[in-house]
């Protein structure tokens, strides 16, 4: 069974035409994928190409304009859309902090869906360990972080959720080495010992073999698969 | 004890204060004198024709003028708030209309029939001066609202998409926006209900006691119009926002504009 599926996927995007006037003009169509439970599929293209759209259907932050996407076998429109972003959650490539402390950005959806404050609490800090972020940022303002840490804290609160996957956006793009380091030790350890899934969208070209994990490219509005051998060449 | 009726020499007297700005302007070369010109031959011209129109319904007395006159003024009201939020929202018109009709209405039917009770119920006199008062209430808490919710809104999309990607429905994604946009179109009626009788005596009380008005009457007049402005804006505001919402967001808590 496949985790994700997609099926004849085709997203457009509105943009101005030289003239000044809107259009819409195709950034993919027809994309057909099934991507496996418990592994990190990464997502690799060139600028542009719509792989940040991709993450943002697969959240149903945006949906296509047509074909289908399956969730463990069911469209992705079949689940109520708000526990749906809950079990696939999104973690955008600009670290974009709430108001308050790291704490108060850890706990905030938690509490909100009527979490126990004291375990939510146990769990911020675990989280924030395994993220190899001291304990100490708990009380500091979430804006007073610098993107490596901020990125982490991210990641963080979308797993405070217990999702079944995360749509990681370029994670690592603004980080500094040890700081990507730290993140994709973490991601790894979720997968092999929690079964964590994750479509995580790269510019790193070594990112995939670091991590280990399919790799497919999106290019000129189709998805393909990149079979390993190939895919070391090309992506070195 | 009454006023002294207003002549036209005395118009031409309270002329020469706009005059002295209009000579600022050109001293300190703001270039106002124009719109200042054109401000007060407005204000001449519409007042006059208001004036006179009134005249003629008050004396007809007859039961249609005042909803005509009153979707009038709606309308015209409905159109300025518009100019002023065009873009923030995508169809701020109708959202407008419908926000500030509710407000306005709802609160002028309880001023009517609840608190002045005139005879008849649809005596212009009484209903056109106290919804000209609601609805220009109404119009600014509607203005202001739009305007802000459609800025923080653009200014802070990151956040909410963020929040919205956690599975947060848009209410609490945008809790913050949502409450500073009534908070914000509310300050202007909490401020002149701290202020009112100490800096600022209001206009329909003034006019009251210049038209030699009893002071305990003229007082209680201006109390019923504190708390019906405040309770129009307050109203016609999370109407608004609450329109807004909907035309921001699709059912699926997506943003509906890119």
């Amino acid at each position: 069974m496949a985790f994700l599926r997609l099926n004849s996927v085709a997203r457009r995007r509105r943009q101005r035409n030289p003239n000044g006037v809107f259009q819409e003009v195709p950034l993919f169509e027809g994309l057909n994928a099934e991507f496996r439970a418990g592994e990190i599929t990464f997502l690799t293209g060139p600028s542009g190409c719509g792989k940040s759209s991709l993450l943002r259907l697969l959240n149903r932050l945006e949906d296509p304009q047509s074909g289908v996407i399956h969730f463990r076998d069911r469209p992705l429109t079949e689940y109520p859309v708000l526990e749906l972003r809950r079990r696939l959650v999104l973690v955008r490539q600009q670290p974009t902090p709430f108001p308050g402390t790291v704490l108060d950005n850890l706990l905030h959806v938690p509490l909100l869906l009527g979490h126990p404050r004291r375990e939510s609490e146990a769990r911020a800090t675990a989280l924030l360990g395994e993220m190899a972020l001291p304990t100490e940022l708990l009380p500091r303002s979430a804006g007073e972080l610098s993107v490596g840490q901020l990125q982490r804290v991210c990641v963080a609160r979308a797993l405070m959720l217990e999702p079944e996957a995360l749509l990681l956006d370029e994670p690592t793009s603004s980080l500094d080495v040890a700081s990507a380091e730290a993140l994709r030790t973490a991601m790894q350890r979720r997968r092999d010992e929690n079964g964590l899934s994750a479509v995580w969208v790269t510019h790193q070209t070594t990112e995939p073999a670091a991590v280990g994990g399919p790799v497919w490219l999106l290019e000129g509005g189709a998805l393909t698969p990149v079979v390993p051998a190939v895919a070391t060449g090309a992506l070195t | 004890m009454g006023a002294q009726p207003i002549g036209f020499e005395a118009l031409g007297v309270a002329f020469l204060l706009v005059s002295v700005v209009i000579a600022i302007s050109r001293g300190l070369g703001l270039g106002l004198e124009r719109q200042l010109l054109v401000g007060a031959a407005r204000t001449l011209l519409q007042l006059s024709l208001v004036g006179y129109l009134l005249g003629w319904v008050f004396q007809a007395s007859v039961w249609y003028w005042t909803p005509l006159l009153l979707g009038g003024m709606l309308a015209a009201g409905v159109h300025t708030a518009g100019s002023r939020t065009a873009h923030s929202v995508p169809g701020s018109i109708g959202r407008l209309a419908l926000a500030m009709g509710v407000g306005s209405l709802l609160v002028l039917l309880i001023v009517i029939f609840a608190i002045l009770q005139p005879d008849p119920w649809f005596s212009a006199r009484e209903t056109v001066p106290i919804f000209g008062m609601i609805l220009g209430n109404s119009m600014i808490a509607a203005s202001l609202a739009m305007e802000r919710y459609g800025a923080d809104l653009k200014a802070r999309r990151g956040e909410v998409e963020a929040a919205l990607s956690l599975g947060l429905p848009v209410r609490q994604a945008a809790a913050s926006i949502f409450r500073g946009a009534i908070q914000a179109a509310l300050t202007p009626s909490i401020s002149s209900m701290m202020v009112v009788g100490v800096v600022q005596l209001p206009g329909m009380m003034t006019g009251q006691l210049l038209a030699g008005a009893d002071p305990t009457q003229a007082v209680r007049y201006q109390i019923v119009v504190m708390y019906m402005t405040t309770s129009a804006a307050g109203i016609t505001a999370a109407l608004t926002v609450l329109l807004c919402e909907r035309g921001c967001f699709t059912r699926a808590h997506q943003f509906a504009v890119e």
